[in-house]
């Protein structure tokens, strides 16, 4: 990342701490695959793979998102089983990674020759699907720069919004709490 | 299989002539006491085979370090072992030699491999060639497996499970399965893939702590940036350029307008040239304000005003000075008259001082005289008491008279004279400071007219005119102040407002700083993606994903060879349990271990084989077997697993040295007759001091037998041996 977008989702981190944020970032990479051309997309908020895209000329994608600030991620049994899941319909599991540090990036990886448990980010590199993260980093970096006031403001409210105005499907969507006397 | 036929020993440990020994039966047993040459007999087979890594710290023997292989009484060191051996294709045979070769001071080795047509391989090549022979078996492999040799077997029955673990994989042939994931566990290449994260973890972290740092001082180069007047916005190289731009007008116009020549000023074209521009155009700003023109007046002006000042400022005090004078001489006067008086009265002292003194000469000689008469008379007789000693005319009472005159007349007027001097001399002295006090006064008058006469022409000088007895310089001078203070007085607003002006452009050469720091902190940050940008870091990254690649490769490996290695020990194992759970009953005949089972599992670290040896209730047997049985267990698994095969299925011979330590008589026995059965199909080479159990060999060991009778050891000639009667 740079070190503006760095910048933008440390101060994301800060604000809405670590669980809101990978939530955040999920989102944004849903608007990332957006941009990016993705006529179909779908968001998960809660339940199944985090982000389902679809191009008939680029492909399927079915990203399970992982943030940290460690050298590490875990990658679940449950999210080996959902991605195996949504590769019997014919979607390419992906995982991506966002080490929130200057010197990450946003990865894509192939989460199919992954072993479940503890993954040390720096062992991710061979499995990179070099073409799809020059198509989707850019466009990321774009979602974060154009909604972070709103996300940093608002955070998943925010953000569901967008992603419903981008004609993005949103399952479990946050709920707004009813505005009212505090 | 390779069977020993014969071997002769020269000079190897504690052999000195040629010995040698025929293996034509089945066994052949070395008997005989302690130090007679039992051992040095199967170790010179041994190292006939393996050469030099018999001994050393890679033995895994303890005696073996420091093992000397020449004999200690012979020199220079001759060692010769000469071994034929039996194989597939013929006999064969090997001659190792340790020797000191003339002109050299170490030991040499050489062997020589005679093969079954004849052929003779030396060196290296015939090293190769008796590897094929041995068909890979290692060193420890034999120690292990065809040479029972105590501390190696011990290994089996270690509370040490990893010692254990070791030996028996050994004991199944699977040491370089073992050696090699031995080897990638002690390379570490995960541990190590992971330390290499870590380094770089470290590096990514101090990264971020100078991005964080950088960050924090572009927040505030910012904000100082605001409070010069430049909003977030504007804080970029474009308005740093625009500013630097306007400052290089306003100079030049202001320049021009103080017609000063302050000298050309480039106009930066990028914000890189921001810091040189600064420094010139601050440069300039500070050369302008000292060489202002109307400064120049009002130095000048400045220097004659205060040249006025000192003047006024010096009549006043010469003034003062001439007022201290004609007071002190007006107060000396009211004291004392005046001058004329004080010295006609130190006249008249001086008189009366003179009179005073002759009286008191004139007194003071008479006073001698009758001093001298008295002490005459008190010294002469008492005829001449009323005598006068001057004209000896006699008179009554003289001496008493004499003394009343002196002490009432002369005596009392002398006193009164000498009081008077006195009093006339301190009059005298009081006149003379007077006196000198009016000389004072007169004395500093000449001085203050000169400095008057000096400071007149300085005044004259500073005014440009004469000065007449009619002027009054003073009022003169103060005059003159005035138009000097009206006159400062428009220069000093003039010149405020042009360094208004200055100081105007120099807080726009301020904006030009901050602009050009936050362009600088902005430029530190971006280094940061310079960083990933660089044909270094790429290259650090694709070597991590290559280490990536490497370290699964590797695993790859361990896991290839783990599974050959679990499978080789399982068959193995089922092979030989069976066995060595016989031979263990029939050495020991323990009524509690009706079964011993050998069992082995996988170590998911290292991949290795790890091995317990239960009963047959699944318990552990090390810890409750006795010294005995875990001795026998040891043999039974060396014996059966010898039997069975492994990596001395190449060997067809054992070595046992000493098999029936710690054992007792009914141990022996069956000892003797198991070995009978390992007789069956393999040769045994077996040396013994145990003259109970030689005797169980003697009995049970139905095979033919050769037996060498190790009688005695001296140095000279070494073992002395016999064959039986």
């Amino acid at each position: 990342v740079t070190t503006e977008l760095y910048w933008l989702l440390t101060d994301l981190h800060a604000r809405h701490g670590r669980y809101e944020f990978g939530k955040i970032v999920q989102k944004l990479l849903a608007i990332g695959f957006r941009f990016a051309g993705f006529p179909h997309i779908v968001e998960r908020g809660v339940q199944g793979v985090d982000v389902d895209a679809a191009d008939d000329s680029i492909g399927r994608y079915s990203t399970e998102v992982k943030t940290t600030q460690k050298a590490a991620i875990s990658f679940a049994v449950k999210d080996r089983k959902g991605l195996a899941a949504r590769q019997q319909d014919g979607y390419q599991p992906v995982l991506a990674v966002l080490r929130l540090s200057p010197l990450s990036d946003l990865l894509l990886v192939h989460a199919a020759p992954l072993r479940c448990g503890r993954l040390q980010i720096a062992s991710l590199g061979p499995f990179r699907i070099n073409d799809l993260e020059l198509r989707i980093q850019p466009c990321f970096a774009r979602a974060v720069r154009e909604h972070f006031e709103g996300a940093l403001r608002e955070s998943q409210f925010y953000l569901d919004r967008v992603l419903r105005e981008y004609g993005i499907e949103v399952t479990d969507p946050v709920t707004p709490l009813p505005r009212g006397p505090r | 299989m390779l069977i020993p036929i014969r071997m002769t020993v020269r000079g190897f440990r504690a052999f000195t002539t040629p010995r040698t020994f025929e293996f034509p039966s089945p066994a052949t047993i070395l008997s005989g006491g302690n130090h007679f040459g039992k051992s040095s007999t199967l170790n010179a087979l041994e190292w006939c085979l393996f050469g030099d890594q018999c001994k050393g710290k890679e033995t895994n023997i303890r005696e073996r370090v420091g093992w000397k292989i020449e004999n200690q009484h012979l020199e220079p060191p001759d060692v010769q072992v000469e071994l034929i051996l039996s194989g597939p294709d013929g006999e064969f045979t090997l001659r190792r030699r340790l020797r000191m070769p003339p002109k050299k001071r170490s030991l040499v080795e050489e062997l020589e491999l005679e093969c079954p047509d004849g052929k003779v391989v030396k060196g290296a090549a015939a090293e190769q060639l008796l590897a094929q022979r041995l068909g890979s078996s290692s060193f420890r492999d034999f120690s292990t497996t065809v040479y029972q040799h105590q501390e190696s077997i011990r290994g089996i029955v270690t509370q040490e499970p990893t010692v254990r673990n070791d030996a028996i994989d050994r004991l199944l042939g699977l040491s370089d399965f073992r050696n090699l994931l031995s080897g990638i566990a002690g390379a570490n290449p995960k541990g190590r893939q992971k330390q290499i994260g870590m380094k770089f973890d470290a590096f990514e972290t101090k990264v971020t702590t100078a991005v964080g740092m950088v960050q924090r001082q572009l927040e505030e180069t910012r904000r100082t940036a605001e409070n010069a007047g430049i909003p977030p916005a504007r804080q970029t190289e474009k308005t740093g350029l625009e500013i630097a731009r306007r400052v290089t007008q306003d100079l030049q116009q202001f320049a021009e307008a103080m017609r000063l020549e302050p000298g050309p000023i480039d106009v930066p074209v990028g914000w890189r040239d921001l810091a040189a521009f600064q420094t010139k155009a601050q440069t300039q700003i500070t050369t302008m304000r000292g060489s202002l023109p109307d400064q120049k007046e009002q130095s000048a002006l400045y220097t004659r005003q205060t040249a006025i000042s000192g003047r006024i400022t010096d009549y006043g005090n010469l003034k003062t000075r001439q007022d201290e004078i004609g007071k002190g001489v007006r107060e000396l006067d009211a004291m004392h008259d005046s001058l004329q008086r004080v010295n006609e009265r130190t006249g008249e002292i001086a008189r009366r001082l003179k009179e005073l003194k002759a009286k008191q000469k004139e007194i003071s000689g008479r006073q001698q005289v009758i001093v001298e008469a008295i002490t005459f008379l008190e010294t002469s007789g008492l005829e001449q008491l009323n005598r006068c000693p001057v004209c000896e005319k006699e008179t009554e009472e003289l001496l008493p008279t004499l003394r009343r005159k002196l002490a009432e007349a002369l005596q009392g007027k002398l006193d009164e004279i000498t009081n008077a001097i006195t009093t006339l001399g301190t009059e005298q002295e009081r006149l003379k400071k007077v006196t000198e006090a009016y000389a004072t006064f007169e004395e500093r008058r000449p001085a203050l007219l000169g400095e008057r006469k000096q400071l007149d022409k300085q005044v004259a000088e500073l005014l440009k005119r004469e000065l007449t007895k009619e002027d009054d310089p003073v009022a003169l001078l103060t005059a003159e102040q005035a138009p000097i203070d009206a006159r400062l007085g428009v220069l000093k607003n003039l010149i405020e407002a042009r360094q208004e002006r200055l100081t105007e452009i120099e807080r726009e050469l301020g904006k030009v700083h901050c602009v050009r720091q936050v362009l600088e902190q902005g430029d530190k940050q971006q280094v940061i993606e310079r960083i990933k940008e660089s044909s270094e870091y790429r290259e650090l990254n694709e070597a991590r994903d290559r280490l990536v690649w490497f370290v699964d490769d590797i695993e790859a490996i361990k896991g290839a060879v783990s599974k050959a290695s679990h499978e080789e020990a399982g068959r193995k194992l089922g092979a030989a349990c069976a066995t060595i759970d016989s031979y263990f009953r029939q050495l020991t005949r323990n009524p509690a271990v009706k079964e011993i089972v050998l069992q082995r599992k996988d170590d998911t670290k290292t991949g290795r084989n790890v091995y317990d040896i239960t009963d047959q209730d699944g318990r552990e047997l090390m810890p409750i077997l006795s010294q005995g049985d875990l001795n026998a267990l040891a043999l039974a698994i060396f014996l059966g697993l010898a039997s069975s095969g492994g990596p001395s299925a190449s060997m067809g011979f054992l070595m046992l040295d000493d098999p029936s330590q710690s054992m007792g008589s009914e141990h022996k026995v069956n000892l003797a007759e198991v070995l009978n059965q390992v007789c069956g199909n393999r040769r045994l080479l077996l040396a013994t001091m145990d003259r109970e159990f030689l005797d169980c060999l003697q009995s049970r060991l139905t095979k033919a037998k050769t037996e060498y009778i190790f009688e005695d050891w001296t140095p000279s000639a070494g073992p002395c041996i016999r064959l039986p009667q």
